[in-house]
């Protein structure tokens, strides 16, 4: 079944506050889209994580692009935020532990953690809006 | 201490940009015009220095400043903006890097 990367943000209670469903997604690639930092910028204080899918089966686990992606958006956020990462098969999520605006935050700017447990998000909305119609 | 003038926004060359940073919740121009021909990378790197010296109105010093995975979105003039900007914010893309 040919699926394609999607993501979705959350607020503290899990609940979903954006579906991010930018064009030229792929089913490894969800492009650069300054509309969605704007929105988290707008709604920061509401935002506590963003979950994004694998389409494919095996260990969730962030790549080099979302480890940057995710030290970026929290720069640009001034805060930190909790990044779910869902495959067809696992959960994970991962944090960074250390302050934005010290020398420890920059020397570990791509040092995230995986969380011993997630926090609730809809995981089943990212595998079913992951999925192409049949006729695209 | 010798003070450079700001220039006007109509006064801006065809070869010169507005760099414009959204960085830490905070948003402002830098007063120095830059290129409008550089590398995503020239204009992180310009950015990053003038917030760890504090030369940017509007976004606070910050000598921890780390620009490197931001991306300037260069915009073409309009009639409200008659001259080259650049978008500086934090790069969005998940997964593996596009071809």
């Amino acid at each position: 079944m040919p699926m394609l990367e999607v993501a979705l943000a959350f607020d503290g209670h899990g609940k979903t506050i954006y579906e991010h469903l930018p064009c030229g997604r792929t089913d490894c690639h969800i492009p650069n889209h300054k509309p969605f930092f704007d929105w988290l910028l707008a709604n920061v204080d509401q935002v506590a994580g963003v979950a994004h899918l694998h389409p494919f089966t095996g260990l969730a686990w962030p790549s080099r692009e979302d480890i940057t992606t995710f030290s970026a958006i929290e720069l640009g956020l001034d805060k930190r935020l909790i990044w779910p990462i869902v495959t067809l098969t696992n959960v994970a999520a991962f944090t960074n532990n250390s302050v934005i605006g010290t020398a420890g935050g920059l020397a570990n700017r791509y040092t995230y953690t995986r969380l011993a447990s997630h926090p609730p998000f809809d995981t089943h909305w990212l595998l079913n809006a992951a999925i192409l119609p049949e006729n695209t | 201490m010798v003070d450079f003038p700001i220039v006007a926004n109509a006064e801006i060359p065809a070869d010169m940009a507005r760099l414009n940073i959204t960085y830490r919740r905070q948003n402002g121009d830098l007063h120095d015009l830059v290129r409008s021909d550089l590398t995503n990378d020239q204009v992180c790197r310009i950015a990053q220095e003038a917030i760890r010296a504090g030369n940017v109105p509007g976004i606070a010093k910050d000598e921890f400043a780390d620009l490197q995975d931001f991306v300037a979105e260069p915009v073409l003039p309009t009639a409200e903006y008659p001259y080259h900007r650049y978008l500086l914010h934090p790069k969005t893309p998940f997964g593996a890097h596009a071809s």
